[in-house]
């Protein structure tokens, strides 16, 4: 941690400290910061109570917390109609797509949405209509007030800031990575090389600790899931992408994984025409 | 709805009203920016399973207030004053930043990002913690649960920017 007792604690840590939702690292950090401007801990904690029975007793919570749920549900009034015929739209999107559904049994047929443990292919057309028992990659886009759910095939941009999450319901070990139109091969969960893939957490949806910012690399950005359900070598997943981030096919071929593994990848377009240039 | 927002607002209301004073400067404009970043709580609920309410908070609060600085009809700068901005900008990212200088930097961010800016959203709100509140890059990492890395990088572009209002 950057150790600097020449600048003012900022607020926004006091608010954090005051809460008590600092991790304990940081919390010392404040409190000794603090020490070093001549403050205390319980001075600010004292000063942030008493703001907040002024404030609360100007805006008390009961009448507030109301005219906050009435302005919600003005909000989501709002947007109805547009959900409705999303929806309306979509269904028989998702019921074509649910037909589409092929499974194959060859191993390595291009342009697989997912590929078993045996190396069977399941191609998925229509939409987000993979059965919950698989495992899924979940990519978000970080926007001011909201995350925007990206999927296969989504325009990005350089600069975008994107949030990787996976669901596995049966659990397992794997690994999260990316390869790149610049033919790179980025490594998003666990971030090191070596040693063996971590297990996933057994749950519908688990986001990566951080997000991660896509670069100017050109054409696209093609995130990959590896699982198998025992534990193996984090190279075997990375070897696999930096041989196919070399192919010209990099962007719709499958990983040449060993019996024994899942795949499933999500990919951004990032072809000049979408994007926006960044200053 | 499944969020009790009573109790979430007397906990954190306080502080994300805190927040918007700072912002907007303007109580009114501070209250009603408030109910806003709690209807967005409410609508991303599903973001409080992963990280503490308080900096989630704090970071809508500052999205929401700086779409509504944003929005506001700008007043023209001298262009004179844009090199001693840049300037000053330049020393509170290096860590020496007196009010003044973030009282500057703040004026200068409404400038540097406009409503159709790819930069505009979360990069606003880094490099407003970053310039105005005076977090250090560790810091602001940890709050917007980014890698400091993605952080500086973000605020590479930021310092460009700068250099291109230099060069105007």
């Amino acid at each position: 941690m950057q150790q600097d007792n020449k600048r003012h604690v900022p607020d926004w840590l006091l608010e954090r400290l005051a809460l008590g939702e600092l991790d304990a690292e940081t919390a010392a950090d404040v409190r000794r910061r603090l020490a070093a401007e001549g403050r205390t801990p319980d001075e600010i904690a004292a000063l942030v109570a008493a703001s907040n029975r002024e404030i609360l007793e100007q805006l008390p919570a009961t009448p507030t917390a109301a005219a906050i749920k009435r302005r919600a549900e003005r909000a989501a009034a709002a947007a109805r109609p547009a959900r409705k015929r999303a929806f309306l739209w979509s269904a028989p999107l998702a019921l074509a797509g649910v037909a589409a559904m092929v499974l194959v049994a060859r191993p390595w047929q291009p342009q697989c949405d997912f590929r078993g443990p045996d190396g069977e292919c399941i191609i998925v057309k229509g939409g987000d209509i993979l059965p919950a028992t698989l495992p899924r990659i979940y990519l978000y886009r970080h926007g001011a007030t909201r995350d925007e759910r990206l999927r296969d095939g989504a325009r990005a941009t350089r600069g975008d800031l994107v949030q990787l999450a996976y669901g596995s319901h049966g659990g397992g070990y794997g690994v999260l990575l990316s390869i790149d139109g610049a033919r790179k091969v980025t490594m998003h969960w666990p971030e090191k090389q070596d040693g063996d893939a971590p297990a996933l957490k057994a749950a519908g949806e688990t986001r990566l600790p951080s997000a991660y910012e896509l670069d100017d690399a050109p054409a696209f950005e093609r995130f990959f899931l590896v699982r198998a359900a025992t534990p193996f070598s984090i190279a075997t997943a990375v070897d696999a992408a930096r041989a196919l981030a070399a192919q010209p096919s990099a962007r719709k071929q499958s990983l040449a994984l060993p019996p024994g593994f899942e795949q499933i990848s999500l990919a951004l377009d990032k072809t000049p025409a979408a994007s926006k240039e960044m200053p | 709805m499944a969020l009790d927002v009573e109790s979430h607002y007397l906990r954190y209301g306080p502080m994300v009203l805190r927040r918007c004073r700072t912002l907007l400067r303007d109580p009114a404009k501070a209250e009603d920016a408030m109910q806003d970043v709690f209807v967005s709580l409410i609508r991303h609920e599903d973001r409080l399973r992963d990280e503490a309410p308080g900096a989630l908070l704090l970071r809508v609060a500052t999205n929401v207030c700086l779409n509504r600085l944003r929005g506001e009809k700008r007043r023209p700068e001298d262009a004179h004053e844009d090199d001693e901005l840049a300037l000053r900008i330049a020393q509170a990212d290096d860590g020496g930043g007196d009010a003044e200088s973030r009282t500057l930097a703040r004026s200068v961010l409404g400038k540097l990002f406009g409503a159709d800016d790819p930069l505009a959203a979360s990069t606003r709100s880094l490099a407003f913690m970053h310039l105005v509140d005076g977090m250090t890059l560790e810091e602001v990492a940890r709050e917007s649960r980014l890698s400091v890395s993605g952080v500086r990088k973000r605020l590479r572009v930021l310092k460009g920017r700068l250099a291109e209002l230099e060069g105007v």
